[in-house]
């Protein structure tokens, strides 16, 4: 009875199994991590999704092959394994072969497969071999499967790739799992569930388990077993106009109908849910016959294509492009319905929910009272703007309308009251404002007027009440001075525009005396955009402390930041952002004026004001800054350039870095400044706010990250500049007027960075007092910047040219003191 | 039981790098029956090497792969290691003995041979399930699992044998169980469950203590305390470990090691209960001499 029982459940086996070859084999598979861990951006963690490949992999050798066993380190996401635990487990067994799937972190915009072999020190496969041909194999079939790039480094062992093996010090293999087993082994990495699009096709079950047929295939590659005919047919179904992919289609092949993820089926598990899609769709086991796919969607045409002939060994991929059946709309205008104060001189415009077709929907535009004026079209054909020839009437009631003639590429008529039905007019009501006749004024410094604790190499911001024209700005129209002797101060002068208000930012070139007093003289000739001039001078003074700092860097924002500044969204701490509003970058077209650095790191932000809670946790992962270690009598600064919006902003440390440490943050700051801020965390003195950590610094800290959040009522959106990240004490060893060496001849120092783009630090010493001019000139003598102008007083000075405006080449700086000149060439390369 | 344990206090006396010599990594560090002499191995437990305490000669058993992978020695001192071995991908594993000329192949090449467990110089182990019997001494192999008391990792749950009866213990469910040891007491077992934590029970499976997210725990000589490492992972490799040692009640626990900047894994205890040996993440071999008092 027993015999045949078992004879019994080896034919069942054998009728199952399609493929033979495996019979004897087994193989341990490991899902990387647990639970919930490594968050993906989206909110589907690395670990629930290689949990599902791995459960599909194991699922495909049991039912279709003659494998013997399949392992997993977990079959839950509620399991906490280990790493001891996993490779002991495999090691127990007997495992013949491991493979541990992962997904990699990084940007939002990285994607990619990679492969890892155990390696050693000296670029050996480590013992037993096997892994390094198992990975060569799977990184290529792992890539095709998902349609995305190889990493750079493809397959390659882990020593190679993570470079830190020696043969003095960690011999390798680098990742545990390769280290501990004693059987081949191999890490993949399917994709990075830092990257949207990516984790919103990762939380479909069906898209890992065509991840897992990739592996699945590798291993019958891997032993010379020929593929079972798969009969995969699988695709992304995509708005045509907006290249959205369509949640909800529907699409019909051999009698099966497969429905894309709605906000309903799956993605509302996920925070923000409701904004996402992956239009993925996945049959198998379809016949290798001629097969017709009908794909239809609320909202689009249906469509219907013809499979000819299904991949004999692989997925066969057909992407659908759906075209939207709802007629145009508008989506928004300048000025909005309503508006009440739009500018005389400004071109209103209409946006357009898809590409217009031009002559129809010009000829269905009007505006009234009739204003004289030419109608343009944006590149996408979307935007329609009316550039009107002098400017509307001030103070004047106008209506603007389209008519429900104009028609999109594909003869739709204009929606206009947006009822899902077309050839209904749209319109508004605006009015314009009065005409602009006073002239612009300076309503807010930073530091404020009248400060006596200025540092001694001061950044001054003067913010004025609007926007001022550009042509008016000159370095010659702002004198900085010592107010007990008039002697002028070298500096450096920039325009930037925030909120449509104009900030001068004036950087002090050299370090001003200790516990002196300065001046600001903006003279007459500044001028708003209405061609209104100031008149008479705008005076800001104040006086400078008596230390100065001592400095430890944690990041400039140099070389390599971006290897260690995570994406925003890449944080699973974040709450209440828009994602697609909230960016990381380092540009060099802002940033604090030094001697060494360019490069500053700029933060957009997006706050859903429909959220109750916001935070952004902007992480330092890794580099440098993360090796700088202090304790809480340190300062921790950094310089924030304000958007005035009135959102917040602190800094965040961990503590207790030896032990068990936590996350502890500075108070927030209210971010209501305009321009250049040197924001000060007195850790010893100013306590610290309210996260996950207990409240106080213990130990050795090391920097974390930078947060920021929405106070509630103010704009949701908006742009930090930060630089010169570090850690400082005083030092009261202020600059001393006796203490400044003298030089001892009129002197042009050589430029830094030469060449360079677009900054370059232009130092020059002067013996005596002297009224001097730098100015920049081309080749063929004509001037191109004036970069200082004014009375100096003996000493080292610098200053600072941005190119970012002249093209490449070589130029002349040229300075003129007390009748002499001196000369030198500098080089433009862009 | 209980208070006596209460009673006494543990002190470590001394650590001392055993072998530290970076260019040459040991790992997996375990004492010979006699506590004389030390097997070691490197990555991934290919070869076995061991090394004699009193003239601290290091001598190669083999260069075999797999031979590092819980190696045992037998009264004599001889040593017995696995091989493992793959035809078309296929694992096999057999079983030799250190012999001063030539080394002996005492079981034949199998699959899914299990760790063995030493009972009066004899292996017992699983292979594929059933369990197997090897006097270490003759190489043969024997029937007679009614002498012995032990316990071994099946696939979903633990194995006891006991005076001939084999009893199915999984106190937390079926699961993925490793590092089941029996006491020396032969009274009380220590296993863990991958991802649930790691247990002391009676042999009946009913639970004692509960000693956490803690791996590889040994008994002591004593039965009375074990030695386990409490290890941090990111998920790819180590991020912090320390030995500790623990009454078997879960009540008492004491660090043994205190190194942020060093990672200690594996603890063995050695037969005269006084020491402990482990090794570190960049291949040091480490002892840590210990005292427990009243």
């Amino acid at each position: 009875m027993k015999r045949s029982i078992v004879f019994l459940v080896l034919v069942a086996s054998m009728l199952n199994a399609q493929v033979t070859g495996l019979s004897g084999w087994n193989i341990f598979v490991d899902p990387g991590h647990s639970q919930t861990e490594n968050m993906g951006v989206n909110g589907y963690s690395e670990a629930e999704e290689v949990l599902q490949t791995a459960l599909h992999l194991r699922q495909l050798l049991l039912s279709k092959t003659d494998i013997d066993t399949v392992w997993s380190s977990r079959y839950t996401d509620q399991d906490d394994v280990g790493l001891s635990e996993r490779s002991t487990d495999a090691n127990n067994r007997g495992a013949s072969w491991y493979h541990s799937i992962h997904s990699n972190a990084g940007s939002t915009t990285q994607n990619n497969v990679l492969l890892l072999w155990g390696e050693l020190w000296d670029g050996t496969p480590d013992p037993p071999v096997g892994g390094e041909a198992m990975s060569d194999i799977m990184v290529d079939l792992l890539a095709d499967v998902m349609r995305i790039p190889q990493h750079s480094w493809g397959s390659t062992g882990d020593c190679s790739f993570y470079g830190i093996c020696t043969q003095s010090g960690f011999q390798g293999p680098y990742l545990s799992v390769n280290r501990r087993t004693n059987m081949p082994s191999e890490l993949s990495e399917q994709g990075h569930h830092t990257n949207p699009p990516q984790n919103q096709l990762d939380m479909n079950t069906d898209y890992t388990r065509m991840l897992a047929y990739s592996m699945f295939w590798t291993i019958l590659d891997n032993f010379e077993i020929a593929r079972p005919y798969p009969g995969i047919l699988a695709g992304i179904i995509t708005n045509s106009e907006t290249g959205v992919r369509v949640n909800g289609a529907s699409i019909q092949v051999n009698g099966q109908t497969y429905t894309t993820d709605t906000y309903e089926s799956l993605f509302n598990q996920f925070p923000n849910g409701d904004e996402f899609h992956n239009g993925f769709y996945f049959f198998e086991d379809l016949p290798d016959t001629t097969l017709e796919v009908v794909v239809s969607a609320d909202g689009y045409f249906s469509d219907t294509l013809v499979v000819a002939a299904m991949s004999p060994d692989f997925v066969t991929f057909r992407d659908i492009l759906l075209v939207p059946s709802i007629p145009p709309f508008v989506v928004e205008s300048s000025p909005s319905a309503g508006e009440s104060s739009f500018s005389a001189f400004s071109n209103p415009s209409i946006t357009f929910s898809r590409a217009m077709e031009e002559t129809s929907t010009a000829l269905a535009f009007s505006i009234d009272p009739p204003s004289a004026g030419t109608i343009t079209f944006s590149a996408d054909q979307k935007q329609m703007t009316f550039q009107v020839q002098d400017s509307l009437d001030f103070v004047t009631n106008y209506t603007m309308s389209v008519a429900g003639t104009a028609v999109d590429l594909m003869g739709r008529p204009l929606d206009g009251n947006q009822d899902s039905v077309g050839g209904d007019d749209w319109s508004i009501q605006f009015s314009t404002s009065p005409q602009d006749v006073s002239p612009p004024f300076v309503n807010a410094t930073t530091p404020l007027n009248g400060s006596s604790t200025v540092d001694q190499k001061p950044i001054i911001n003067l913010v004025w009440n609007e926007e001022l024209n550009p042509n008016s700005i000159n370095s010659d129209l702002v004198i900085f001075e010592r107010v007990s002797n008039g002697q002028v101060q070298a500096f450096t002068l920039e325009h930037h525009v925030i909120n449509s208000r104009s900030v001068l930012v004036i950087y002090s070139t050299n370090d001003l005396l200790d516990s002196e007093a300065y001046r600001i003289r903006l003279l007459s000739g500044f001028e708003d955009l209405y061609g209104n001039v100031r008149t008479v001078e705008t005076e800001m003074n104040f006086s400078t402390t008596n230390f100065g700092y001592q400095v430890e860097n944690i990041d400039r924002f140099e070389a390599n930041a971006a290897n260690y500044w995570w994406e925003i969204t890449a944080s699973g701490s974040n709450s209440g952002i828009l994602a697609p509003l909230c960016t990381r970058s380092f540009v060099t077209d802002l940033s604090v004026f030094t001697a060494i650095d360019n490069t500053s790191l700029k933060l957009s932000y997006g706050w859903d004001t429909n959220a109750s809670s916001w935070l952004i946790r902007e992480y330092l992962s890794g580099g440098p800054g993360r090796d700088v270690h202090f304790n809480s009598n340190k300062i921790m600064q950094a310089f924030i350039f304000g958007d005035g919006n009135g959102n917040k902003f602190r800094f965040c440390v961990d503590d207790n870095i030896s032990g068990s440490g936590a996350h502890e943050v500075s108070p927030w700051y209210i971010v209501d400044w305009y321009g250049w801020k040197l924001v000060a965390w007195d850790m010893a003195v100013d306590g610290t706010g309210s996260w996950i950590g207990d409240g106080t610094l213990n130990g050795t800290l090391e920097f974390d990250s930078i947060q920021l959040s929405h106070t509630p009522g103010q704009s949701n959106v908006g742009t930090y500049y930060i630089d010169n990240l570090r850690v400082v004490t005083r030092n009261y060893l202020g600059v001393d007027e006796m203490e400044l060496q003298q030089p001892s001849e009129l002197a042009l120092l050589p430029n830094y960075p030469n060449p360079f783009n677009p900054w370059t630090t232009i130092p020059f010493t002067l013996v005596n007092d002297a009224h001097i001019n730098i100015r920049v000139y081309n080749l063929r003598g004509e001037t191109v910047a004036t970069l200082l102008s004014g009375k100096l007083a003996p000493g080292y000075h610098e200053t600072r040219w941005n190119a970012s405006d002249v093209s490449s080449g070589v130029y002349l700086i040229r300075l003129e003191a007390n009748g002499l000149t001196k000369t030198q060439k500098v080089m433009v390369i862009k | 039981m209980a208070s006596s344990l209460l009673a006494k206090d543990i002190i470590v006396k001394n650590t001392q790098m055993i072998l530290g010599d970076n260019k040459t990594p040991f790992y997996f560090p375990s004492y010979t029956v006699d506590g004389k002499s030390i097997l070691l191995t490197q990555n991934a437990y290919t070869g076995l090497w061991i090394l004699d305490r009193s003239s601290e000669d290091i001598r190669k058993i083999t260069n075999a792969q797999g031979a590092g992978f819980e190696p045992r020695s037998l009264t004599d001192g001889a040593v017995i290691y696995r091989h493992d071995e793959y035809q078309k991908g296929r694992k096999f594993t057999s079983l030799y003995k250190d012999r001063a000329t030539e080394n002996q192949l005492i079981a034949d090449a199998a699959r899914f041979v299990s760790p063995a467990n030493m009972v009066n110089d004899r292996l017992i182990y699983l292979i594929d399930e059933a369990p197997a019997i090897l006097n270490g001494s003759s190489g043969r192999s024997e029937h007679n699992l009614e002498d012995y008391t032990t316990v071994l990792n099946d696939k979903l749950t633990l194995k006891l044998f006991q005076s001939g009866e084999v009893s199915v213990i999984a106190p937390q469910g079926e699961g993925n169980y490793i590092w089941s040891e029996l006491s020396p007491t032969f009274d009380k077992l220590v296993y863990a469950k991958t991802g649930a934590g790691t247990f002391v029970s009676d042999l009946q499976g009913n639970i004692i203590s509960e000693l956490g997210f803690v791996h590889a725990p040994h008994w002591s000589p004593d039965g009375e305390y074990l030695v386990y490492m409490k290890d941090l992972d990111d998920g790819v490799q180590y991020t912090a470990s320390e030995i500790w040692i623990v009454s078997y009640d879960g009540l008492q626990s004491w660090k043994i090691t205190d190194t942020p900047e060093k990672i200690e894994l594996y603890p063995q205890w050695a037969p005269d209960g006084e020491h402990v040996i482990y090794h570190s993440l960049h291949g040091e071999i480490i002892e840590t001499t210990i005292e427990i008092v009243e």
